[in-house]
């Protein structure tokens, strides 16, 4: 089938440096589905390297105050908000 | 019966006066409307009002257009049939059994079905001409650069771009002379301040006028690498409008780009490993979906994420933070950066022997509801023609090239970076 | 190197600095939004769809904090890269908008520099690896208890988008004490090139590196080769917030690694937090987890070519080259080079001063009387560098007679301070003008007049009731009489 296997333990942690969590469900279908998708990424391999220029250089603005938004604007779609403070759950 | 073609329905009065004044335009929901619900399609903004409005909606407002809801797409800008919407599909007029395509499956339904006169998609990897193909409408994507990303919420950010769909090739023509142009709050369209210009491109310019059918002398590429594998009854299609082009005084020449070969490929993994990033914010805090769960930071965060996106954005996410993380960076997104310089290369070679490029939109009809949806890599490779015009930064129009079954098929015709004038002639061309 | 091993030879201390600097520009790094900070402003009232990470906004470069960014490389002796590009660093974070912080990687804008320092009396050079720009984050509140107990958090993103520097040092330190002279230097540097600001809260952050390696690797002149380093095990500490805390956190860390290594137990390679208020270093390892960051390029800015700015963009003569300068051009001394370019608002005042008066008399004026007057009512030479004239008409007054010195520092001075007066209003109003002869004239006479138990003392051979009568004199004309003259003038009339 595919020569890069990826089995659930690599989706599990590449979940979690995703910050997404799956069930085992997921966790089961999305291996398989990544193992046939990687497989057919392989085929990069064969690509030579080639150095790019880019496009546009130095693209800058100057150091002027503009507009911003007033803290009710900020805080409008806020799930839950604090004194004018965003509120999230604990650190650790 | 609905066609689900809004997931918000409402009405934004333009200024008075302007090249659009009583023109009606939808707007695809991923495009930041200020005080208008904004959800990409998606669980995780489905309560987001944006605070401000995009660039591009400010000057359609500015030239007189009144826009008239958010159209329904792929969430966040993933899938190509607009059946990754948390809001379920959008039907496709012709055939209502049939998908619109995608992501801005919405856009072009609005423009086919008649709800609105134009509609504002955006484009990754084909968004914009997949369903302008799928709908028989016209769809455009502009060179990077040429229109403003500010207000364009993020999927692929060095790959996406703002285009404009209507019912004709001078219309979407009009409304891109109205949302191009330079501005300061998006870096990557300062064209006006490079070296090798003397001012944005889309300056001084009339697209609109461009769409004068004269295709006497011009010469049109035929991407042969593109016509295997597609569908006959497209290819028939596809080469009968060719065929035309030439009887109105094109010439047809046949061109190969090996470097196409990887070009679904790269731009997957570039696509994917830009999103896994951009939609790294999404954690319920600032914005969007709140579960309301107990935990620490990750952990809500996490179940958030889990709860807020839908499969195939998971799927993408997920790939994207393999192919940047540690180990697999070289191997696949370097790689993939060096495939698309090859493309750039191969096409700058192409544009020696052609003024424009073409190949069928979609190698294949549009396909039925629900065909799609059980193999993912299936659904990325039908983006085949349409991927590398993205990965080049280059322009690209989908024009209709007539019916097979009753069902429309497009013509892409590619533009060398910045001459959308010389594409829009050549679509209009097509139109006769 | 096994932790008995090292026990029994003797150590030395390798440190190497990571120093985070907020650069004093008018906005933000990638939007408009103001960088100036009230002391009392509401939390996330200095925000955009930029800072704030909304979606679909997107980043653009200030151009001075690259132009800040230029005038570090140049202090520093640093190179100025020919491309350089900002990228990617993913990692999830409450203060982070984007989850993702704009930085720069494998190609920083500038590189390769030094900073000398000089500790008792010895200087070296510390070599500076790179020097990068990045965005600040927001800042946190931890809610009910501390990082680890909290119930919740509190953000405000007012600070996120702030541009900030990250300066890396090699692993030259050989001692705490040098780390704390090169931060002290390093701020002076940086409030002399005008982009920084010692007194705001948060604008400086260090990270250190330190290890301990056998004292014999180390060369004469401090050179440590790449395996003994390698070999070392490298403890990592965080939150230090000044030059200070640099030396304490270090000191404190040099003690514990060498306590432990004496034991013959390993120290770790971990990373430790420094609490201030308690003066230890605590472990993090719990928060210790993989950190793969992924970077990428930031394909929403266009990578930079500015290494002819270099040569553009002008800095001010640097606090060393300028005492130095002070001492050969004015002739003073180390203690005066010293306080008068403690700031460059400073040493610019006092060479506009110079320039009209005698280089030791300004410098009196401006070191001793003026900055200790400033002192004392907390401000700032900022806050009267606008009053230079009428300074230096203060000055003038003294150095012509017109005044006498005492009346020039305690009540001109302090009146121009206390009351924002000009020196000739103060003069006039507190009638301390040389007194002119009349008027000394007719204070004498008064003053025999009535005082006549002095007068008769005097007479009677005391001399010293002269003095008395001298000091009626002084009060009369308001102490602007010169009181040998009074003494003259009161002997010639009473010896009638």
């Amino acid at each position: 089938m595919s020569d890069t296997p990826v089995d659930a333990e690599e989706v599990r942690h590449v979940a979690e440096l995703a910050r997404v969590n799956l069930d085992e469900d997921e966790v089961e279908e999305f291996a398989t589905q990544f193992a046939d998708i990687l497989d057919y990424f392989d085929a990069l391999d064969e690509v030579p390297e080639v150095d790019a220029e880019p496009d546009l250089v130095n693209v800058m603005r100057s150091d002027e105050v503009r507009d911003c938004l007033d803290q009710s604007e900020a805080l409008e779609n806020a799930s839950d908000a604090e004194d004018g403070f965003f509120k999230g759950p604990r650190v650790s | 019966m609905s066609l689900n073609i809004f997931v918000t329905e409402e009405t934004v009065a333009g200024d008075d006066d302007g090249p659009l004044a009583g023109k009606t335009v939808a707007v695809k929901d991923n495009i930041s409307t200020e005080g208008v619900r904004t959800t990409c399609g998606s669980a995780m903004l489905e309560e987001y009002v944006p605070p401000y409005d995009a660039t591009v909606v400010e000057r359609l407002k500015a030239s007189g257009a009144t826009i008239v809801g958010k159209t329904n797409m792929d969430e966040f800008g993933m899938g190509g049939t607009t059946e990754t919407s948390a809001f379920g599909p959008t039907k496709n007029p012709v055939d209502e059994s049939r998908v619109p395509g995608g992501s801005s499956g919405g856009s072009a339904a609005a423009v086919a079905a008649g709800e609105a006169d134009l509609a504002l998609g955006t484009d990754t990897g084909g968004s914009v001409r997949n369903p302008a193909a799928f709908c028989g409408v016209v769809g455009i994507k502009p060179t990077y650069g040429l229109v403003s990303r500010y207000g364009l919420v993020a999927y692929a950010n060095s790959l996406e771009q703002v285009g404009p769909i209507g019912s004709t090739v001078e219309d979407a023509a009009a409304l891109l002379d109205v949302i191009s142009g330079a501005d300061e709050r998006d870096a990557t369209t300062r064209f006006d301040q490079s070296a090798e210009m003397d001012a944005h491109p889309a300056e001084g310019s009339d697209y609109a006028a461009a769409a004068d059918g004269d295709v006497d002398g011009l010469t049109v590429g035929v991407i042969t690498d593109l016509l295997e594998g597609a569908d006959d009854r497209v290819v028939e299609t596809f080469e009968a409008a060719v065929s035309d082009l030439r009887a109105q005084g094109a010439d047809v020449v046949d061109v190969s780009l090996e470097s196409l070969e990887h070009a679904v490929q790269a731009y997957y993994v570039i696509a994917m490993s830009e999103a896994s990033s951009n939609l790294a914010r999404y954690d319920g805090v600032r914005y969007g979906l709140s579960t309301g769960k107990e935990g620490n930071w990750n952990d809500v965060y996490a179940d958030t994420r889990e709860e807020g996106f839908g499969a195939e954005v998971k799927r993408r996410i997920l790939l994207g933070t393999y192919a940047l993380s540690a180990g697999y960076h070289d191997k696949y997104y370097k790689k993939a950066q060096d495939a698309r310089a090859w493309i750039k290369q191969d096409f700058d070679e192409a544009f020696a022997e052609a003024d424009v490029l073409a190949t069928p939109t979609m190698p294949v009809l549009p396909p039925e509801l629900g065909e799609s949806l059980s193999d993912p890599l299936q659904l990325y490779l039908m983006d085949a023609n349409t991927v590398p015009v993205n990965l080049a930064n280059l322009p690209a129009i989908s024009v209709p090239a007539g019916e097979a079954d009753g069902l429309p098929v497009g013509l892409q015709l590619i533009g060398p970076k910045f001459g959308e004038e010389t594409m829009i002639r050549a679509a209009s061309a097509v139109e006769n | 190197m096994t932790a008995k091993a090292l026990s029994q030879r003797d150590l030395a201390t390798v440190i190497g600095l990571e120093v985070h600097v907020q650069l004093e520009t008018d906005t933000k790094i990638f939007c408009g939004c103001s960088t100036d900070a009230a002391e009392d402003e509401e939390p996330n009232t200095r925000t955009c769809p930029v800072c704030l990470g909304l979606p679909g906004a997107l980043p653009v470069l200030n151009e001075g904090a690259v132009e800040a960014a230029v005038k570090v490389g140049k202090a520093l002796n640093a190179t100025v890269a020919e491309h350089t590009r900002f990228h990617r660093k993913n990692y999830y974070y409450p203060d982070l908008p984007k989850n993702f912080q704009i930085t720069q990687y494998d190609a920083p804008i500038c590189a390769e520099g030094t900073l000398e320092v000089s500790v008792e009396g010895e200087r070296r050079d510390i070599g500076i690896e790179r020097a990068h720009l990045e965005e600040d984050p927001g800042s946190l509140q931890h809610k009910g208890g501390s990082i680890d107990t909290a119930d919740y958090t509190l953000v405000n993103y007012n600070r996120a988008g702030t541009p900030l520097m990250e300066i890396v040092t090699k692993p030259d330190f050989r001692s705490p004490q040098e780390t704390r002279a090169f931060l002290a230097k390093l701020e002076e540097v940086l409030e002399y090139l005008g982009i920084f600001d010692a007194t705001r809260d948060g604008s400086l952050r260090i990270d250190a590196n330190i290890s301990m390696v056998p004292a014999e690797n180390v060369g004469d002149d401090g050179a440590i080769s790449d395996e003994t380093l390698a070999e070392a095990n490298r403890t990592e500490v965080k939150n230090i917030s000044s030059h200070k805390g640099a030396e304490k956190a270090l000191a404190y860390e040099v003690t514990r690694q060498k306590n432990a290594i004496s034991r013959g137990r390993a120290v770790e390679q971990e990373t430790r937090h420094w609490d201030e208020s308690r003066g230890i270093t605590v472990s993090m390892r719990s928060k210790e987890e993989e950190k793969d960051y992924r970077y990428f390029r930031e394909a929403d800015l266009p990578p930079l070519e500015v290494a002819d700015w270099k040569e553009k963009i002008a800095i001010p003569e640097l606090p060393d080259a300028r005492r130095e300068r002070f001492r050969e051009e004015y002739g003073l001394d180390a203690e005066s080079a010293s306080k008068l370019t403690s700031t460059k608002e400073v040493a610019d005042f006092y060479e506009d001063v110079a320039e009209q008066f005698d280089p030791d008399l300004a410098a009196t004026w401006v070191a001793d009387n003026l900055l200790g007057e400033l002192n004392y009512r907390d401000m700032q030479i900022t806050d009267v560098s606008h009053r230079l004239d009428e300074f230096t008409r203060l000055v003038e007054l003294v150095a012509e007679g017109s005044i006498t010195t005492k009346n020039a520092e305690e009540v001109v001075l302090r009146g121009m301070l206390d009351d924002g007066d000009a020196p000739d209003d103060i003069v006039d109003r507190e009638g301390l003008g040389a007194a002119d002869d009349d008027e000394v004239v007719t204070a004498v006479a008064e003053a025999i007049e009535e005082n006549p138990d002095a007068v008769e003392d005097y007479h009677a051979g005391e001399g010293g009731a002269v003095n008395f009568l001298v000091g009626q004199v002084m009060q009369k004309t308001g102490g602007s009489a010169d009181p040998g003259d009074v003494n003259q003038m009161l002997r010639e009339k009473l010896d009638e």
